[in-house]
């Protein structure tokens, strides 16, 4: 077990020098020219999965942000977090994350990108988690998991369906599809799949809610992948396959249009209505987010460029000030923009790079913001005339000047009304200072010489729209007529501005129509099935084996009956076995219905014996007179010595009612095995096995009672298991029974004429029994029923004198008996052995003798076997049973 | 009955578990409860000599034996192995939560190699009493399991349950089977398959029979809706019995009714997939769904499990080669998995304490980042997510009905992964960000750490490099299933 130390152990230098890592791939991936670059080899070749990977030029300028920043983030982050014991599992994690990032837009293989995609899901859970005594912070992470894993799912089942469309399909091949297969219902299904886990990871509506709360995450961990980043993963993708789809799918392009102006401007909007400068810069970048996927829906050249330059403008500026959030809330413990004011003289060079950041972020002119605003109008007005999309960018463009407005300009630049701020806070070191001026300084250089992006920036664009290719100007520094856009947009922003207090108030009273947005409707989900798990638990997991018993019956019929084939009824004349067989059933009813309805639990035992009389009923009306013969002695049997054991025994509780439940199911249940014996009775018998039988038992086994002749003949060896169960049953019971015992052991009213009766009928018995098991072998009999025959015959000298007296009647004691029995029947295998023959096959002789021939066999010693064992073991149990050896 | 065909080799890591069992069985009747370790090493040797048995028979053919109603496969080779190592694992984990509960006995180990005998011959039984026999032994060893404790009344009340229902269970599998019999003249797999794909056999009697004998089946599996034993036995019996049940008898299961329906009832493909579809689209959801209102651990593992058998159903749903060995591979990584799970919960625990709620995993990490690890690694990869096992073990499933068309079978899985997701996230989410509301340190044998740790790490670096293993579950199976 760990202890948690006490003293925090001495910084790593690995943790202060982790930044170089990525910062050497970013002059690696800026440096290299060729590009496309691939590389692959096989991984789960079983399941077509394969470590291939693609950089083209989209991955390229990918590449580069997630580096480039990502070495800014992890030189901020020493800085941010200093003194904290867990630094460096955050810098691990980090590092974890960029590896997953740059697996994402690198991965070719479609389930190698689903998997990158999933473990950036899951390393932005324990991110945001990072906090995690926050309960906000919990809550925060999970539903960051459950809407992007979720939506990663959902992507999953797409690229699988697309897979299935299209099999062998490749990110890199995507654009090479030919119309037909893009055509697919399949297809299309999949791209929609694939569009939502899409929307999911890039917060687009109605899954945009999640980024906002994720904003509980440290600040580097928001700049990276809230503004950078893990966020434009689902813009990526879909840039990735528009050019596929564009022009083919008739609904991509509308869809992609429609989801991202509604996006940009929700997420404008509601922007306004916060105060907390990271839940307002995350709004805005929602907001961003929308205008990405808009620009990758319009249907020109000119859009895809936009898209790049606007990709690589906003990261440029919405990262620094994120960093700009985090220096401040560092200096001051507050991001609350009601508290923050004039913060410049506490932080200069915060307030510089914020300057920088929000001029590029206004579209200002000479601002690499300002070309992205100039491109996109470009491409909006190549576009057919859409006025609502349009309106909305005006509505998207003002609020951003607001906002860059709020976080360059009112938080430092604001009269300090109250003590400042920044007296209690840490200091803001140069480290702090340096990721956010020099990415605002980028964003600004950039935009002055927009010629030293344009390779990057054309070959990313070129890979979203193919004709691109070198068409395009370079790109234009000012242009007269834009100005004055660009003035239309900054006043409507300054004003917005203005009013920021006052929306907020207007926003702040619609606050009730939360109650009908996607984020209530994802707690709603969440509540339905947690409340809907926990009331399957309760209704159907209540503990009762009756309940269990009833539903899996239930389930069975449910299954089987809508097989069942419509019964054929046919009219035949009715003969007397059939209404033997009406009598029969109709005790069978009787018995089960009172054993179910009787309360007291001897009746109960004795309606259940009715149902045994009658199944021998049917078996004597069926001409198996042995059977039926069997069958009442068991029945008989069983209920006198059950009904005694039970008699001496503590009274059992009495059984529960059967309710309706219950009874429906027997019912049911009844039903469908009735309906059952029906069918199958349809079909005429297979009859080879009874004809071989009823052939062969007499010339091969020299008996005419076939059931007899199988049991100690044909299938002897499996008797002999038998038998041998049954001994091993009984000498297992025998403890248990002697536990089950009550303390009354006297036989209670014994009756003389009983008496003399049962003492009489004892040898008589015993004498039958004996007949029976001579003459089993051509007529019905045989050595079992002989056995319940002596069986019964000791259980009425039990009942009547006593155990003891049953007992010393007995030729051996019951085990030894039963042992005995086992030990002649396999001795009666012997002889064939030793004649050569398998064991058990039965030898036979005859003997002259006085004029009369007796033929003698080893099927003889194999019954008497059968007899004794069966006879000794359930003899010993009966006496057990009714309180032998006390 | 001729002795002089019979060839015993193919049996002789079965024959020899059992005579060894036997051997143990009378040994421990000399061994005082101080020395019971020489009975608990003896097990595991029994294990080992076993599975080397086992290899050395190996063949890369089946060979039928004992008049046809045994047969030695690839795939049962491999099951087996599994098996043993899983058992072995699972006696190696519970050794310090028997020995604090007094139930370290020799009946604990004797009843548990005589279920992995059960278990070795459902594997590799080829005629529907084979089968049977086996089912019965590992069923009749598992209710004494449960009820080992003979003073907990929640461990005779799941035993009982577990009889009771089993009862009803293997009685409608055997009411299946005869009429299966009755239909096709056999209980050879093979020639039933055949009597059936000759079109003669009686189709009402064979569709009955193949009603209740994938009710049956769907019981051993614990497949809703005849899983209702599932929860309250995992809730209700000591810990390391939960494991034992939740371990290799799920691959027996699976075998057992690849064997039943591919080997024996492929011919009626087509009957069956439908019923597995809609027990596999109920277990998924009612699984999974149930899952996120338990507190109670080990319930939550049930539901969890029944939910996995939903998937692992999806791959048999698909009925080709491709499909099963998807299941197989299933199968094992979610044994893996359940190892780990159970493992965890049985290192937490300690004499007067069961480790069962989620309170009681609360802050783990503080406690031990190391176990709080393992634990995350094990959610993670039943959660099915990547890199993990379990998430090649959901994909490959997955992708066998994407396969064949059912496509929102598929969409529907996945949906149902993600409510799942759900709850094994709270698990992580209480061990990672909650406070210790149990601060007892965790002691745990050596030998115990270094198995659970390796058996949890697996679950990483085989998620990194599964090919080895979905190759020998695919290879398993072609070379095992002739017939189809």
């Amino acid at each position: 077990m760990h202890a948690t130390p006490a003293v925090h152990p001495p910084l790593a230098a690995w943790v202060r020098f982790a930044w170089l890592l990525p910062a050497l791939l970013f002059a690696l991936a800026l440096g290299n020219g060729r590009w496309p670059l691939g590389v692959e080899f096989a991984w789960v070749a079983a399941l077509d999965v394969a470590v291939a990977f693609h950089i083209d030029g989209l991955s390229r300028l990918f590449v580069l942000l997630i580096t480039g920043i990502g070495a800014l983030v992890l030189f901020y982050a020493p800085a941010y977090l200093a003194g904290d014991p867990r630094l460096a599992s955050l810098v691990r994690l980090l590092l974890a994350f960029m590896a997953a990032m740059l697996g994402a837009v690198c991965a070719d293989d479609l389930v190698l990108l689903f998997l990158f995609w999933e473990a950036t899901s899951v390393l932005s859970f324990l991110l945001v988690g990072f906090d995690h005594e926050k309960p906000a912070s919990r809550e925060a992470a999970r539903q960051a998991l459950l809407v992007t894993g979720g939506g990663g799912l959902v992507l999953l089942a797409g690229l699988l369906l697309l897979l299935e469309a299209a099999p062998g399909l490749r990110l890199s091949t995507l654009s090479s599809l030919d119309a037909a297969t893009v055509g697919q219902p399949l297809f299309a299904a999949g791209v929609a799949l694939v569009l939502v886990g899409a929307m999911s990871k890039s917060a687009q509506f109605p899954f945009h809610f999640w980024l906002p709360g994720a904003m509980s995450a440290p600040t580097p961990v928001s700049a990276y992948l809230h503004s950078a980043t893990m966020v434009k993963l689902g813009v990526y993708l879909l840039a990735r396959f528009d050019p596929a789809l564009s022009g083919v799918l008739s609904w991509w392009a509308d869809a992609l249009v429609a989801i991202g102006t509604l996006t940009a401007v929700w997420a404008a909007v509601l922007s306004l209505r916060e105060r907390d400068l990271k839940r307002i810069l995350a709004w805005s970048t929602v907001s961003a987010l929308g205008t990405l996927t808009l620009l990758i829906g319009l249907p020109n050249e000119w859009g895809a460029l936009a898209f790049a330059i606007f990709l690589l403008a906003h990261a440029l500026y919405k990262a620094p000030l994120f960093f700009v959030a985090g220096n401040v809330d560092h200096a001051t413990g507050t991001r609350s923009i009601d508290r923050l004011r004039g913060m410049r003289r506490a932080l200069p060079l915060t307030a510089t790079a914020a300057v920088l950041a929000g001029l590029s972020m206004a579209g200002l002119p000479a601002s690499l913001g300002y070309v992205a605003k100039d491109v996109m109008s470009i491409a909006k007005s190549l576009s057919e005339p859409m006025w609502l999309v349009g309106a909305a960018s005006v509505v998207v463009s003002a609020v951003g000047v607001a906002v860059a407005a709020v976080a360059a300009l009112r938080v430092f630049f604001g009269p300090a009304d109250g003590p400042p701020l920044a007296a209690d806070g840490q200091g803001v070191s140069l480290r702090l200072d340096l990721p956010p001026l020099l990415l605002a300084l980028c964003g600004l250089l950039l935009g002055l010489f927009p010629a030293w992006a344009e390779p990057v920036l054309l070959e990313a664009a070129g890979v979203v729209a193919p004709r691109l290719a070198g068409a395009l100007p370079v790109l234009g520094l000012v242009d007269g007529p834009r100005l004055g856009g660009v003035a239309i947009v900054v006043a409507l922003g300054a004003a917005t501005y203005g009013c920021w207090d006052r929306f907020h108030l207007l926003l702040e009273r619609l606050r009730p129509l939360d109650a009908f947005g996607p984020a209530a409707g994802y707690r709603l989900a969440l509540r339905l099935v947690k409340s809907g798990g926990a009331l399957v638990g309760r209704r159907m997991q209540n503990g009762r084996t009756g309940f269990y018993l009833c539903v899996s019956v239930l389930a069975v019929v449910a299954l089987a009956a809508p097989l069942l084939p419509p019964p054929r009824w046919s009219a035949t004349a009715l003969d007397g076995a059939d209404l033997g067989f009406a009598a029969a059933a109709a005790l069978a009813v009787v018995g089960a219905v009172s054993a179910v309805a009787a309360r007291d639990t001897l009746a109960r035992l004795l309606a259940a014996g009715l149902v045994g009389v009658a199944c021998a009923m049917v078996f004597l009306f069926r001409g198996a007179p042995d059977l039926a013969f069997t069958q009442l002695v068991v029945e008989t049997v069983f209920v006198v010595v059950a009904a005694v054991a039970l008699r001496r025994h503590r009274p059992l509780s009495p059984p529960p009612r059967v309710g309706a439940l219950r009874a429906a199911v027997a019912v049911a249940f009844g039903a469908l095995l009735g309906g059952l014996t029906l069918a199958v009775q349809q079909a005429p018998p297979d009859t080879q096995l009874s004809q071989f039988f009823l052939g062969a038992s007499l010339p091969q086994a020299h008996g005419r009672n076939v059931v007899n002749v199988i049991i100690v003949d044909f299938r002897a060896l499996d008797t002999l298991g038998e038998i041998a169960v049954v001994l091993l049953a009984a000498v297992a019971a025998r403890p248990l029974v002697a536990a089950l015992r009550g303390a009354d052991a006297a036989t209670a009213g014994r009756s003389v004429i009983l008496a003399h009766a049962v003492a009489f009928l004892y040898p008589l018995m015993l004498f039958t029994a004996a007949l029976v098991l001579l003459r089993g072998h051509n007529a019905p009999g045989g050595g079992f029923i002989a056995a319940l025959l002596a069986v019964s015959a000791s259980a009425a000298i039990a009942l009547v004198f006593g155990p003891a007296a049953a007992r010393s009647r007995l030729p051996l004691a019951p085990p030894a008996l039963a042992a005995a029995g086992l030990v002649l029947a396999l001795l009666s295998g012997l002889p064939a052995l030793l004649l050569g023959q398998a064991f058990l096959t039965h030898q036979w002789g005859e003997i002259t003798l006085g004029g009369f021939s007796f033929a003698f066999s080893t099927v003889l010693l194999f019954d008497l076997g059968v007899l004794c064992c069966v006879w000794g073991a359930l003899a010993g149990f009966c006496l057990r049973l009714l309180g032998e050896g006390r | 009955m001729n002795w002089a065909d019979l060839n015993l080799m193919p049996a002789a890591p079965e024959l020899f578990l059992f005579s060894a069992v036997s051997v143990l069985l009378l040994l421990d009747l000399f061994v005082s409860d101080a020395k019971r370790g020489i009975t608990y090493v003896l097990s595991l040797a029994i294990l080992a000599v076993a599975a080397v048995l086992q290899l050395a028979v190996a063949e890369p053919y089946a060979i039928h034996t004992f008049s046809n109603t045994f047969v030695s496969d690839p795939l049962s080779t491999l099951v087996k192995l599994a098996m043993y190592a899983t058992t072995f694992a699972v006696l190696v984990y519970s050794r310090q939560y028997c020995a604090d509960r007094g139930i370290f006995k020799g009946e604990y180990f004797t009843l548990s190699l005589f279920a992995l005998a059960g278990m070795n011959i459902m594997v590799s039984a080829s005629h529907f009493l084979s089968l049977y026999m086996g089912l019965e032994l590992l069923s009749l060893c598992l209710y004494a399991l449960i009820a080992l404790q003979r003073d907990s009344v929640p461990a005779t009340e799941s035993a009982m349950k577990y009889f009771v229902l089993g009862a009803l269970a293997s009685g409608l599998l055997l009411y299946g089977m005869s009429m299966v019999y009755g239909a096709t003249g056999s209980l050879e797999l093979a020639a039933v398959a055949k009597s059936i794909g000759a079109g003669s056999a009686n189709q009402v009697l064979l569709v009955f029979g193949l009603v209740f004998i994938v009710a049956g089946l769907a019981f051993k599996l614990g497949a809703v809706p005849f899983h209702m034993w599932v929860p309250d036995v995992y809730q209700g019996s000591p810990t390391a019995v939960a494991l034992m049940i939740g371990a290799a008898p799920k691959l027996a299961a699976f075998v057992f009714v690849l064997r039943f329906l591919v080997q024996g009832l492929g011919p009626l493909v087509a009957d069956w997939q439908g019923m597995l579809a809609i027990v596999a689209v109920l277990s998924m959801a009612i699984g999974n769904i149930t899952a996120i209102a338990q507190t109670n651990i080990k319930r939550m593992l049930a539901y969890s499990t029944i939910s996995h058998m939903g998937f692992l159903l999806l791959g048999l749903i698909a009925g080709n080669a491709d499909g099963y060995s998807a299941a197989l591979f299933y199968t094992v990584v979610y044994v893996l998995m359940s190892l780990v799970g159970f493992g965890i919960l049985l290192a937490l625990s300690r004499a007067g304490f069961d480790c069962e709620t989620l309170d009681d995993l609360k802050g783990l990490n503080q406690r031990n980042s190391w176990y709080a690890l393992l634990m995350l690694l094990a959610m993670f990869s039943m959660a099915g997510i990547p890199p993990l096992l379990g998430f090649f073990a959901k994909f490959a499933v997955i992708m066998s009905v994407v396969n064949i068309g059912l496509v929102w079978l598929a969409v529907f899985a996945v949906v149902m992964s993600l409510i799942g997701a759900f709850y094994y996230l709270r698990v992580v989410k209480c061990i990672y960000f909650d406070d210790a509301v149990d601060t007892a340190p965790i002691v745990v044998r050596g030998d115990m750490k270094l198995l659970l740790s390796v058996n949890a790490v697996a679950l990483l670096v085989l998620g990194a490099v599964p090919e080895r293993l979905v190759a020998l579950c695919v290879e398993a199976m072609k070379q095992s299933l002739t017939v189809l």
